[in-house]
């Protein structure tokens, strides 16, 4: 795939700045040895941008650390041949590799809140990178060149900001500081491993931009690793789709996207969450399909009862939810005694719930989505403004009048990794709701618990085992058995995929999708990802700032956004044809100076 | 940054006001709860078989027939500015910082404390060095070398030191070093620094070393389990990416912020040890605070205890303190936005 792209290539084509061939990597496990890495082989001309696309587990990012050499000294055993730049990576001695990383290739890692070193200003911290590969620069040259690239990705006053702490940055500015720790030597080759996977949609769309840019200014080639096809789609000319170690498609972006060959990489395409999908179309094809499923007597239908018709009840009876005018305000320490200044993370909130109904929030962090979702479940106390929770005025209630109601309000985190309790089986943790209501029967409760395991997907038998048995999403299905063992009247969905990879984020999705068919849920579903938002929500209310900029019925928001926050959000969701992607790109810059400022600096 | 080092002097000193209450009180007011009357807390103040008339004197000079906060306000104007014990028939003057008179042989304690503090400064000091250098840097080598030959002698020998206790360990030691072997000096041979540094290290070198085995085993355990939690974090793999020298990745991105949580600690431990390293001093007879406390405790002498009690307390407020003011330094997220 070395020049796969139509563009008319040079007469003498240039020898590739990267070249893989049957990489291959294995860890010892307890099991013995597991193969991250089978065989895997690419090539990559000077200035070109390669995408490598696959699910947690199938060895993109094992094979992205050989590329630096970062598997030595670990126990890792690295076969295969990796030059980079020149740099014969897996038979070079340390000194030349270390000479060649950050010099000639960088990478940007996945993470931006644990990639920085807390306790070093990012001044210090590029100025390292660059003083570690020209010795003969001084202090103040390094200095001024950390200044240079900091103002190159779009940091707002870099000379002041040098001094700043990583912790004084939000996640995207972060993100920026560490691209620009990686282009501070000018490497040929960037190799960013799941930049904008910890960030918001908005935030995702403007370092993809920046990336993009970075190529075509500098003429480094960029290598883009990421489990969403969606992120690879615009920002890369090659790609290679990868499972289980092994690549299973590769070729021209294009072609591979619109023609996909492999059915592992159709599934890929089909998991993309896509904004043009309404919801009532999407319902449809769920039922379709499900209605298929059950006839041919396979699929996870097995207790569904007949799918009742959309659209749902009428709207004019008492909601479920009523919140009016919901304020909450937070301290934000000041001087030295208690000059303290105060903010609103939710600033005068109306909006409603109606049985049956889902209802989307989308912002981004520090929209205050998370905060109102929260006080609903009155998990947060409202500083002003009204909560009523089916008939109940729940504002100020106390925490044992609260009891009774709390079985019908039920929550589903965001990370499933830490939302489970390690140490108890997932019998205990689905149970305990259960338990905790004074059902005492505990034949009774083994036997509805495995029911509901198996309703979400699961073995009745997974009931002793323990959560860190699971993948991700198998952890978000016991925490959406968990929520739901209590037949809450409330299910509140916060974040609920956002950890998840686009594949399985699909089928928790679908699952979700086909619970509230099947037992007439009512769902507030809390993400920054509006296209994740649209396959699940009737209702959409886009939150910026602590307030509501747009509420409407989700079609309307999707299809004639009025306002250009909701604009910029949609134009920030990845999309699939690269053609379209880069219209996206002008069109979100035009966005970004019609809204102004603080969509860009977030 | 100037509002937390000024919010963390005024939690200082407020601390020290709780401090020397929950001192005063277990003192003074407990016993009182547990039902000791005037006199019997008085004779407790004098000694052993004191006689009627001793104690019906400290009685009226501790002012024990007053209510409990009369006594106290008194206690503190003590410490601020000197008092005076009135027994109504003579006057014992006690100048400020007041820590208490011993009754027992006629004493301010205050100036025996500051007599005593440079031994046991001295011996906290040089076995500070020795644990901190010797249990970090092999911390740090057992987490760099996890699962050798090396990581599992360092860490057994590390359990040892943790679990010996020092009257066994120096005791042992004395009898072979010094008394079989003769190279080190025997127990209680302490010569002021300032009048001979060099008899001062050679007096102090086993004591120092008997104590830096229990505090560099601990410390050696705590900067592995550091090491080791730091060294899989997501800004390492940032600094080798970068290219850096594994010697940089390790002492400077690694090290740094594995010892944060160390310093906290070290302050708190040395903090303590000021107020006397009761067991290493009673061992090697060091005429230090701890050594001071023990016989005052077995002469029965409570003014000195209380003394001790409160110039311990008074040295881990500050350690305190000072690691907090460290800490601004060390951890820059702790600097409070303004």
């Amino acid at each position: 795939m070395t020049n796969a792209s139509p563009a008319p290539t040079p007469p003498v084509t240039p020898p590739p700045v990267v070249s893989v061939r049957d990489l291959r990597i294995t860890f010892p496990t307890l099991e013995g040895p597991l193969t991250a890495v089978d065989g895997l082989s690419f090539e990559l001309s000077p200035g070109g941008a390669l995408g490598i696309v696959g699910e947690s587990g199938s060895g993109k990012s094992a094979a992205s650390l050989a590329l630096m050499g970062l598997h030595r000294a670990t126990n890792a055993t690295v076969t295969g041949d990796i030059t980079v730049a020149g740099v014969d990576v897996s038979r070079a001695d340390d000194a030349t590799v270390r000479a060649m990383r950050g010099n000639d290739i960088a990478m940007v890692f996945q993470d931006p809140m644990s990639a920085l070193h807390p306790q070093y200003t990012i001044g210090n911290q590029i100025v390292e990178a660059y003083r570690t590969h020209r010795r003969s620069a001084s202090a103040a040259q390094a200095r001024q060149r950390a200044i240079d690239v900091l103002d190159r990705v779009g940091i707002p006053h870099p000379a002041t900001r040098i001094n700043a702490y990583p912790h004084e940055f939000s996640g995207g500015m972060k993100q920026r500081v560490l691209i620009a720790m990686g282009l501070v030597c000018e490497p040929k080759v960037l190799l960013a491993d799941e930049p904008t996977t910890a960030l918001d949609v908005t935030v995702q769309a403007q370092i993809l931009d920046l990336l993009e840019d970075l190529r075509t200014d500098t003429g480094m080639a960029l290598i883009l690793v990421s489990h969403d096809l969606g992120v690879v789609a615009g920002s890369t000319e090659d790609i290679i789709v990868m499972r289980e170690g092994c690549e299973v498609e590769s070729g021209d972006v294009r072609q591979v996207l619109k023609s996909p060959e492999h059915p592992y990489t159709r599934d890929l395409l089909d998991a993309v969450p896509r904004l043009d999908l309404s919801r009532q179309e999407r319902l449809a094809r769920l039922r379709t399909e499900r209605s298929r499923a059950r006839e041919s007597g396979t699929g996870s239908a097995h207790v569904t009862p007949a799918p009742h018709p959309s659209p749902r009840g009428p709207v004019d009876a008492e909601p479920l939810v009523r919140v009016e005018n919901l304020r909450r305000r937070f301290r934000v320490r000041g001087g030295l005694f208690g000059r303290a200044s105060h903010f609103y993370a939710v600033d005068g909130v109306s909006l409603q719930v109606h049985r049956g109904e889902s209802l989307g929030i989308v912002g981004e962090s520090g929209s205050g989505k998370s905060t109102l979702s929260r006080m609903i479940t009155r998990l947060l106390p409202p500083t002003d403004g009204r909560i009523i929770f089916d008939g109940h005025d729940i504002t100020h209630s106390s925490e044992r009048a609260l009891r009774p109601l709390r079985r019908d309000m039920q929550i589903i985190f965001q990370n499933p990794y830490s939302s489970l309790n390690p140490r108890r089986t997932v019998g205990d943790i689905v149970g305990a709701g259960l338990r905790v209501q004074g059902n005492r029967d505990s034949r009774a409760v083994k036997r509805q618990v495995k029911e509901l395991l198996e309703r979400v997907g699961l073995e009745p038998d997974h009931y002793d085992r323990f959560p860190h048995a699971f993948s991700g999403g198998q952890r978000q299905r016991i925490a959406i058995a968990r929520a739901l063992i209590l037949n809450p009247k409330l299910v509140i969905c916060d974040e609920p995929v956002s950890a998840l990879d686009v594949s399985t984020q699909e089928q928790v999705l679908r699952l979700l999708a086909e619970l509230q068919d099947d037992l007439d849920l009512t769902l507030i579903f809390v993400a920054h990802d509006l296209a994740v938002v649209r396959q699940v929500s009737d209702r959409v209310v886009v939150m910026r700032q602590g307030r509501v900029v747009e509420s409407g019925d989700g079609d309307a928001v999707y299809d004639t956004p009025e306002h250009p926050y909701t604009r910029q959000l949609l134009a920030a969701v990845p999309v699939l044809d690269p053609e379209e992607a880069h219209e996206r790109r002008v069109e979100r810059q035009r966005l970004r100076e019609a809204v102004g400022d603080e969509g860009v600096a977030s | 940054m100037i509002t937390y080092i000024l919010r963390r002097l005024v939690a200082g000193v407020g601390l020290l006001l709780v401090v020397s209450m929950v001192v005063f009180a277990i003192f003074f007011l407990v016993p009182r709860v547990a039902g000791a009357d005037a006199d019997t807390l008085a004779a407790r103040y004098v000694g052993k078989s004191p006689s009627p008339e001793a104690v019906a004197a400290v009685k009226e000079r501790l002012n024990l027939d007053d209510p409990i906060a009369v006594q106290y306000a008194e206690f503190v104007k003590g410490l601020v500015m000197g008092t005076d014990y009135d027994s109504g028939t003579d006057v014992i003057h006690c100048s400020a910082p007041c820590f208490g008179y011993s009754f027992n042989n006629n004493l301010e304690v205050w100036p025996q404390l500051v007599d005593r503090l440079p031994v046991t400064a001295s011996l906290a000091a040089g076995a500070a060095v020795i644990w901190l250098g010797a249990g970090v840097s092999i911390g740090v080598l057992s987490a760099l070398r996890r699962g050798t030959l090396i990581d599992r002698a360092a860490m057994v020998t590390a359990l040892a030191g943790v679990s010996l206790p020092i009257f066994f360990t120096g005791l042992v030691s004395l009898a072979l070093l010094s008394y079989q072997w003769q190279i080190f000096p025997p127990g209680g041979s302490y010569t002021p620094l300032l009048d001979n540094p060099l008899e001062w290290a050679y007096g102090l070198i086993l004591p120092w070393l008997t104590l830096a085995f229990l505090y560099a085993a601990m410390y050696a355990r705590m900067t592995r389990a550091g090491m080791l939690d730091t060294m899989g974090e997501d800004y390492i793999r940032t600094a080798r990416a970068k290219g850096l020298p594994e010697r940089t990745v390790v002492t400077k991105h690694g090290l740094r912020a594995a010892l944060t949580p160390i310093i906290t600690i070290f302050g708190l431990d040395l903090g303590l040890m000021l107020g006397g390293a009761v067991l290493t001093e009673s061992t090697f007879s060091l005429p230090g605070l701890g050594k001071f406390a023990v016989d005052a405790i077995r002469a029965n002498d409570l003014p000195v205890v209380l003394g001790v009690t409160m110039f311990t307390a008074l040295f881990v407020v500050v350690a305190n303190l000072l690691v907090d003011l460290l800490y601004v330094w060390v951890d820059p997220r702790v600097r409070a936005p303004s």
